[in-house]
C-alpha cells in the first residue's frame, strides 16, 4: 500500500532563480554564436538566420515555460528514514536516499541563489550525491541542522551497538596470579 | 570530547593560487628593467612624454590591481572559512559570495593523510587530506586543510581518535589483520612478479592503523595457508576453462572470425589457393593486426582465468588464477557490493551461466569484479554459489523473474521512434547535402533502425526483476543476460525515472546505486519501486 509522504514545495522565488539561470545559460550559448555568425558574414544569409531565430525563439519559450513546469514538479521530503527529491520537466526523476547512508552534507549558495536568498543542500552517500536545490536560506540551514542531528544520532547509536557487540565477544579480562600479586603489593 | 573551531593557516592565501603568483613573479622578473625605468622617470622628469613608459605603467598597474583583487578574494576566503571539529562531525564553513558548508560524518572517514610540499616546508605548515568512502569523490580528496605543522598533527590525531572510537567494532577486525601481518610480509618477500603492486596493496591496508575498511589483499600462495576448518575448494581444470572460453567468447570476435573464414573460402574459390595466399601476404600487417586482436580477445579469458581456484572461509573468499600473471586475492564478504550471474550470447543459447563478485577496493583495472565460477549449467553453479556466497543465493534465486509489463512495449516503441527520427534525418542529410548514393543511404538507415528495433525487442525479452525478503534481483541485457543480485543493506540510494509515456502507464525504471557500482532496474509498476524503497529502509525501521 502506498504510504502518505508529506512532500514540500519550493518557494516562488525558486522559479525566478531557475529563470535567471536559464537566461544566463542561453545567453552564453546564443551571444557568442551571433558574434561568430557576424564575423563569418552570415548575417545576410537567410537559412542561417532562420535557424538562429528558431533557436532563439525556442530559448525564449524555454526561459518562460520550463522553469514554471520544473517549479510545479519539484518536491522534496525529509523524514525519519529518507530524503526524497522529485524533479524534472518531461523526464521526471525521484531520488530516495536512506538517512542512514549519509556520509557528507554540504550547504552551498551561488551568486544567483544569493540574490533570491536560496541555497542548495547536497547529501553524499558512498554511492553518489543527491541535491535538494532552491531551498530558502533558513530552510536549508534547518534541513542541514536536522540532518546533522540525524548523522550524530546514527553515529551514537552505532557506537553503542559496537560497544555492545564488543562486550558480547570479548569477556571480562581474567587476572592471572601474577597480576593479582602485583596489585596486592601496590 | 571537546569541540574546536579554527581557521586554516594564513599561508593558504598564497598557496591556493600559487600558479597565479608564479606567473606574476615571472612577469615582474622579466620586466624588471622597465620597472626600474618607470620608477626613475617618475622620480625625475615624469613620463608624460614617453608613450612606451605609459604603456608599461598601465600594464604593471593592471597586474598590481589584479594581484590586489586576487589577494583580497583569497584573504576573504581564508578569513571567512571555519573548520569545526565536533564529536561525530567535521564542519567546514565558508561565508564568501559562494557560501558553502560541508558536514562530514566522522564515522565515514576512510583516510586522514598529511602532506607537505616545498612551500609548506619553508612556511612550516602541513596539509591534511580527508577522504570519505564515497564513490563520487573516489578520485579526489574530500577536504584539504592547511594548518601549522604541530596543529595539523594534533588535528589529525584527534580525528583519528574519534574515528577509532566510532569504529571500535572494526578495530577488532584490524587487530585480526595485524596478527596476519608477519605472514603477509613473508609472502611479500617471496612474491617475485608484480612485487611493487603487492607492496602498494599491503601498505594500503595498514597505513590507516586499522581504520580503513579491509581491502582485498594480494598474497602469494593462499593454499599454503589453508585454514584448519573443513573448506570446500573449487578448482577448475583446463577442460572447464576451455568450455568457459567457448561459452563466453565475445560475439564481435566470433563475427570477425566467421567473416574471416567466409572471406577465405570465397578468396580461395575466386583466386585459387596460391593467388589467395599471395594476396594475404601482400596485406601482411593488416592481417597480422586483425589476427592478433581477434585472437587475443578470444584467448584472454583462457589466459586470465587459467587454474582458477576458489574457496570460502567464515568471512572471506579466496581466489587464485592466471597463466602468465598469477594472481591471488582475499575478498572480504562484507565488502561485496553485488553478485552477478552472467550469460554471454553463446552461453545464453547453450543455457550456461557463470558468476562474478563485485567488491569494493578489488583490483580497479578489472572494474572491481572477479569470476568465482566458470560457465556451467545452472544447478551446479547455484550449488557452488550456495557454498561461496550463501548470503546472496537462495533456492530458485534466478527463477521466476518478473518480466516487464506489456505496456513497456509501447514505451519502447516510442523510444525506438525517437531514436529512428535522427537516424532517418542523417540519411536525408547524407543524400541532400553530401550527395551520397541513395541506395547506400537507404541500406544504412534500414540497418541502423532495424538493429535499434532488435535491441529494444531483445531488451524487452531479457529484462526483469524479483524482490525477495533480503535480496533484489535485477536482470539486464540484450544479446547477453546479466542477473545482478543485491542485498538491500548495500543500496546507497535509488534514482527512479519516468518519461511522459511511462508516466501514462504508471511504470518507472530505476538506477540502484551500490558501494562501487550502479545497477539498472527495468520498468516496473510504481508500487514495486515503493516496495524496493521500503526494503531498503527495513534495517532502519
Amino acid at each position: 500500500m502506498e504510504r502518505e509522504i508529506n512532500y514540500n514545495k519550493l518557494e516562488k522565488s525558486a522559479k525566478h532563480c531557475m529563470r535567471i539561470s536559464s537566461l544566463i545559460v542561453w545567453t552564453i550559448l546564443l551571444l557568442p554564436a551571433l558574434v561568430v555568425i557576424y564575423f563569418l558574414g552570415y548575417m545576410e544569409n537567410g537559412p542561417v538566420m532562420w535557424i538562429y531565430g528558431g533557436i532563439a525563439v525556442f530559448a525564449l519559450a524555454y526561459i518562460i515555460f520550463v522553469p514554471e513546469a520544473r517549479y510545479a514538479r519539484y518536491r522534496y521530503a525529509i523524514d525519519e528514514e529518507a530524503i526524497r527529491v522529485r524533479e524534472g520537466f518531461l523526464w521526471i526523476e525521484e531520488s530516495i536516499v536512506p538517512v542512514e547512508r549519509l556520509h557528507k552534507l554540504s550547504v552551498s549558495q551561488g551568486p544567483i541563489d544569493r540574490i533570491f536568498k536560496l541555497s542548495k543542500v547536497e547529501v553524499t552517500t558512498a554511492g553518489g550525491d543527491v541535491t535538494i536545490k532552491f531551498l530558502k536560506e533558513n530552510e536549508a540551514s534547518e534541513v542541514a541542522k536536522t540532518l546533522e542531528k540525524k548523522i550524530n544520532l546514527i553515529a551514537i547509536e552505532q557506537r553503542e551497538q559496537e560497544r555492545k557487540t564488543n562486550r558480547e565477544f570479548s569477556p571480562e579480562p581474567q587476572f592471572t596470579g601474577l597480576e593479582q600479586e602485583t596489585n596486592d603489593i601496590e | 570530547m571537546e569541540n574546536s573551531k579554527s581557521r586554516c593557516h594564513f599561508s593558504i592565501i598564497f598557496e591556493s593560487m600559487w600558479q597565479f603568483w608564479a606567473v606574476v613573479v615571472f612577469i615582474v622578473i622579466n620586466q624588471i628593467e622597465t620597472l626600474r625605468e618607470v620608477i626613475r622617470a617618475l622620480s625625475e622628469s615624469g613620463i608624460e612624454s614617453n608613450e612606451g613608459l605609459i604603456g608599461a605603467l598601465i600594464g604593471l598597474g593592471s597586474i598590481l590591481l589584479v594581484s590586489i583583487i586576487v589577494l583580497l578574494i583569497q584573504f576573504l576566503r581564508w578569513r571567512k572559512t571555519w573548520i569545526t571539529l565536533e564529536d561525530n562531525l567535521i564542519i567546514i564553513e565558508r561565508n564568501t559570495i559562494n557560501k558553502k558548508k560541508n558536514t562530514i560524518a566522522i564515522e565515514n572517514i576512510s583516510a586522514v593523510n598529511t602532506e607537505q610540499n616545498l612551500f609548506e616546508r619553508l612556511v612550516g605548515t602541513c596539509k591534511i587530506k580527508i577522504d570519505t568512502n564515497s564513490l563520487t569523490t573516489a578520485n579526489t580528496t574530500d577536504v584539504t586543510i592547511v594548518f601549522e605543522k604541530r596543529k595539523a598533527e594534533s588535528f589529525r590525531a584527534e580525528v583519528m581518535e574519534r574515528v577509532k572510537a566510532l569504529k571500535s567494532g572494526e578495530a577488532a577486525d584490524a587487530r585480526k589483520w595485524s596478527v596476519q601481518e608477519g605472514v603477509l610480509q613473508t609472502w611479500q618477500n617471496t612474491f617475485n612478479s608484480d612485487s611493487d603492486k603487492q607492496t602498494e596493496h599491503i601498505e594500503k591496508s595498514y597505513n590507516m592503523e586499522g581504520l580503513q575498511h579491509r581491502q582485498p589483499l594480494i598474497v602469494d600462495n593462499i593454499y599454503s595457508s589453508l585454514p584448519e576448518e573443513d573448506v570446500k575448494i573449487y578448482q577448475y581444470t583446463s577442460k572447464d576453462l576451455l568450455a568457459h572460453w567457448l561459452y563466453t567468447m565475445p560475439i564481435s570476435s566470433l563475427l570477425v572470425l566467421l567473416a574471416g573464414v567466409v572471406a577465405s573460402i570465397l578468396g580461395i574459390m575466386e583466386y585459387g589457393l596460391n593467388g589467395f595466399l599471395s594476396f594475404i601476404v601482400d596485406g601482411a600487417l593488416a592481417t597480422a593486426i586483425l589476427i592478433i586482436t581477434v585472437g587475443y580477445n578470444m584467448v584472454k579469458q583462457f589466459i586470465v582465468y587459467y587454474g582458477l581456484k576458489v574457496y570460502r572461509t567464515k568471512k572471506d573468499i579466496y581466489l587464485s588464477y592466471g597463466l602468465i600473471k598469477k594472481q591471488s586475492y582475499i575478498l572480504p564478504v562484507d565488502k561485496i557490493a553485488c553478485i552477478k550471474i552472467n550469460q554471454p550470447f553463446i552461453s545464453r543459447l547453450c543455457k550456461k551461466y557463470y558468476a562474478e563478485v563485485h567488491t569494493v577496493g578489488f583490483d580497479d583495472k578489472s572494474g572491481g569484479m572477479a569470476n568465482i565460477s566458470l560457465a556451467m549449467d545452472k544447478a551446479p553453479m547455484l550449488e557452488i554459489l550456495k557454498v561461496l556466497v550463501p548470503e546472496y543465493v537462495v533456492d530458485e534465486v534466478i527463477d521466476d523473474i518478473v518480466k516487464q509489463d506489456k505496456s513497456v512495449r509501447i514505451i519502447n516503441f516510442v523510444g525506438w521512434v525517437m531514436w529512428s527520427a535522427p537516424i532517418i534525418a542523417c540519411g536525408f542529410a547524407a543524400v541532400w547535402l553530401f550527395e551520397a548514393p541513395k541506395y547506400i543511404a537507404v541500406i544504412g538507415v534500414c540497418v541502423a533502425i532495424i538493429f535499434a528495433a532488435l535491441l529494444y525487442v531483445l531488451g524487452y525479452k531479457t529484462k526483469g526483476y524479483k524482490l525477495l525478503d533480503r535480496l533484489g534481483i535485477f536482470v539486464d541485457g540484450h544479446f547477453a543476460k546479466r542477473y545482478s543480485i543485491v542485498q538491500y543493506d548495500n543500496i546507497q540510494y535509488v534514482n527512479y525515472r519516468e518519461n511522459p509515456i511511462s508516466t501514462k502507464f504508471a511504470q518507472r525504471s530505476a538506477t540502484v546505486f551500490l558501494l562501487n557500482k550502479a545497477v539498472g532496474m527495468p520498468y516496473a509498476p510504481r508500487p514495486v519501486g515503493i516496495q524496493l524503497s521500503d526494503r531498503m529502509f527495513q534495517k532502519n525501521a
